[in-house]
């Protein structure tokens, strides 16, 4: 920390929050706002101000373990080692109230008429790594971390045994200041649990190691300690881990696979945890002089504020989403800003360093390069038929599109566009086009599936990532199912033009698949939120017009889910001979009818913007000549 | 029994159950087992006397991190048992009992005269809210109560650990 803090090329600011970023991948401008510290980068670190300071209050860093003052240093090596003045505790300048600190600064450091301040920042690329929380154990409360002092979260015991923290790495009841002769560690304590209010369902992966190094720590403190260790499961799967598990069994601590069901006092004192024996299943009554909780971690309470800032996924369990699990560990679906940490998903110190490592390398080979390829396929819009209306921008996950209403077009910032093409199907007058994705293209490939008996047909449109993949993981596991089914395949199921599925059932398709990611599995963040709401609609209208609505489907496959694509496929196909001729006639009648309608629509407007306006003369938006 | 067996695979084996249950000092009962018995599809689970140990007093399903409803499991044993027609006597003469008088515990001398010191009527289910009670019973699948098991079923009253 203090080479960051030496560095030349590292800039660091402490206290600040990031209030809004805007523009894209090697071109963002950040504005940061910095608290204000209340003393200047004269302060030489001599601490007489503490000395005088009248206000004690519990010290964050500490866990509330230790006091501080109100103008204090965050922890003895933080960077800039200056020290700050926390407005909400300290009394204030007022002589009558206080101003002892500024009375004594030698430096006249001190002004407590600082203000925060904004600064802003062009950046060319972010890493994200904002850590996470501890869980708090308070809803636990069977194991009394609200009603007994000397019930500790893991935390809490981290800063006692730490040489500078506040007991001076004497390890002391908070009762009565006695050194513990026994202490037991309860792990899993808002990890691994279906109840929202004990915690949360994933296994925080650090804590068991965690229990285990703080047990051979203590053992070399307390000579004779016994320890006493309820576990579930030991996740002992680094590199040394095992090592380490095996000393501390060796060392003498027990590890008891019984997770108590509480923990009381007793008349002496003393802290019983109930457990039923594993081996026997008998109840008993386990006393110690302390109880530690391993408590697990969870997001940060303001991951929403984060995420909308660079526009990121999150996973079911609230960490933040990277591109590919195996592939790009470190990336994000936005372009130039990666993850590191726990702001990912829990982890050990060695997994923050490598990750940590991994996103500054992903970030330096960026901007040591000074430009980027943008992929090829990217949505365009054409400015003569633009009404910036602002619908393609609204769907768009990657906030790729600039509405100007002035000018009266929209348009598409390539550097973020992702090609998901989710914009075109809002389009009302087919201003939208994908490149390499165009509506012609995937005309010609309807027409080019439903060449042959086309009511026989399952017309299947699969997104690239997962749902085509999942039909090409049916292909290469050798699975059976119907040859009847042809594969349409787009970027992302939200490309799907309700106007494509019109233009299958005119061509008289017997069934319509739309298959893309589940939800929150989306490649474009969410924009099979799109194709669900857009499949809805259809239905809807298809069954306000008496036509059967069995014959448009919309399923989520996965990469992984060959099993499930080919059960699709086989129960659709299955489908087929109870089509009802006479209804796909109806089906097609009625598809063709909205076809002309849209097209009378988009010519009618072509026109419009054709007709010469005296007050677009020499803007050339129409392109009339 | 699969039902059974898919809910309790979420088991973590974590023997909490088995520090909250309240049965467990008095008569033995070890819930992590029974999970654990039901989770490997046991099929002579029901027959034993565990499915009629459990007070189902549910503390041991308000502390399942896995979110087995653990009170639940013995419910759906005892079910079982009662299909296979191996009832207890203790719960047969319950059934009986509340069959014939719509009453699990009976009026006696002692309620009627409770009843009437606190000035409340004389109490008693009338024969057709009885025949109703029959009929939904009957309806909801109740087992023939007079087919008596082969053997006589364990419920494993206290101080007779099995």
């Amino acid at each position: 920390m203090m080479d960051a803090g030496r560095h030349p090329k590292i800039k660091v600011l402490a206290g600040s929050e990031l209030k809004s970023v805007s523009g894209y991948i090697g071109n963002f401008t950040a504005v940061v706002r910095q608290k204000a510290r209340m003393v200047s980068s004269a302060c030489t670190s001599c601490g007489d101000c503490v000395e005088v300071c009248p206000v004690s209050v519990p010290d964050e860093f500490e866990e509330g373990l230790g006091t501080r003052r109100a103008i204090y240093k965050p922890f003895p090596q933080a960077i800039p080692s200056l020290f700050l003045i926390d407005p909400d505790s300290c009394l204030g300048s007022n002589p009558v109230a206080c101003g002892k600190c500024k009375e004594v600064c030698g430096a006249k450091a001190i002004d407590y008429a600082m203000r925060d301040e904004e600064i802003v920042l062009s950046v060319g690329t972010v890493v994200v790594a904002t850590g996470a929380e501890p869980w708090d154990p308070t809803p636990n409360v069977e194991y009394g971390y609200s009603r007994h002092l000397d019930v500790l979260t893991s935390i809490e015991f981290e800063r006692m045994l730490s040489a500078g923290g506040p007991t001076g790495g004497h390890i002391q009841r908070p009762s009565d200041g006695k050194e513990p002769r026994s202490i037991a560690y309860i792990q899993c304590v808002g990890s691994r649990t279906q109840d929202p209010c004990r915690g949360m369902t994933y296994c925080s992966s650090f804590c068991c190691m965690e229990t285990v190094k703080t047990t051979l720590q203590v053992q070399e403190h307390i000579r004779g300690v016994k320890q006493t260790v309820y576990y579930m499961d030991i996740r002992a799967f680094g590199k040394g881990f095992e090592g380490l598990y095996t000393r501390s069994r060796a060392d003498g601590v027990r590890y008891v696979h019984s997770i108590p069901s509480s923990v009381t006092r007793d008349a002496a004192g003393r802290l019983l945890c109930r457990i039923a024996d594993p081996d026997t299943g008998e109840l008993r009554e386990e006393a110690h002089d302390m109880v530690i909780l391993a408590v697990g971690v969870k997001p940060r309470t303001d991951s929403d504020a984060i995420q909308k800032l660079f526009t990121l996924s999150r996973t079911e369990d609230g960490f933040f989403l990277e591109s590919h699990p195996k592939l790009k560990p470190v990336d994000t679906p936005t372009g130039g800003v990666f993850l590191a940490g726990f702001v990912e998903s829990p982890k050990d110190i060695k997994d923050c360093v490598t990750q940590a490592s991994a996103a500054a390398s992903r970030a330096s080979i960026l901007m040591r390069k000074g430009e980027v390829t943008v992929e090829a396929i990217t949505s365009s819009i054409d400015p003569g038929l633009c009404t910036a209306c602002g619908q393609c921008a609204k769907v768009c996950p990657f906030h790729a599109i600039t509405v100007d209403k002035e000018k009266g077009t929209a348009t598409v910032v390539e550097a973020l566009c992702q090609g998901c093409g989710t914009c075109g199907p809002e389009c009302r007058f087919d201003a939208v086009s994908l490149r390499h994705f165009t509506d012609e293209q995937f005309f010609n490939q309807i027409d080019a599936a439903l060449e042959e008996e086309p009511e026989k047909k399952v017309l299947a449109f699969c997104c690239n990532w997962c749902s085509y993949a999942g039909a090409d993981f049916a292909g290469v596991s050798r699975m059976q199912y119907p040859g009847s089914v042809r594969i349409i395949r787009s970027m992302c199921s939200g490309r799907i033009d309700e106007r494509f599925v019109l233009y299958a059932m005119e061509k008289r398709a017997g069934i319509v698949l739309v298959s893309g990611c589940h939800i929150g599995d989306c490649h474009y963040i969410d924009a099979n939120k799109s194709t669900l709401t857009r499949v809805e609609k259809l239905q809807e209208r298809m069954r306000a017009a008496g036509l059967d609505v069995g014959r448009l489907h919309r399923r989520w496959v996965s990469a992984a889910e060959g099993r499930r694509w080919a059960d699709t496929i086989q129960e659709l196909a299955d489908r087929l001979p109870s089509v009802d001729p006479a209804e796909v006639s109806k089906a097609a009648d009625w598809a063709r009818d909205q076809r002309v309608k849209y097209e009378k629509r988009v010519e009618k407007h072509r026109e419009k913007r054709r007709a010469p306006k005296p007050a677009m003369a020499g803007s050339g938006a129409g392109g009339a000549a | 029994m699969s039902g059974l067996a898919a809910k309790a695979s979420n088991c973590m084996q974590c023997n909490v159950c088995g520090a909250a249950c309240t049965a467990g000092p008095v008569n033995g009962l070890r819930p992590r087992e029974v999970v654990q018995r039901a989770a490997a599809g046991d099929p002579g689970l029901a027959d034993g006397p565990e499915p009629w140990k459990c007070v189902t007093c549910y503390a041991c399903a308000s502390q399942c991190r896995a979110g087995i409803d653990v009170a639940e499991l013995f419910y759906e044993l005892r079910n079982e048992a009662a299909r296979r027609g191996r009832i207890p006597d203790a719960y047969r003469a319950v059934a009986k009992q509340v069959l014939a008088s719509g009453c699990a515990f009976p009026v006696t001398r002692n309620t009627a005269r409770m009843r009437q010191e606190l000035g409340l009527p004389p109490f008693a289910v009338s024969p057709r809210g009885v025949e109703e009670l029959n009929s939904l019973c009957r309806a909801a699948g109740l087992p023939d109560l007079d087919r008596h098991p082969e053997a006589p079923v364990d419920a494993g009253a206290p101080g007779k650990e099995a």
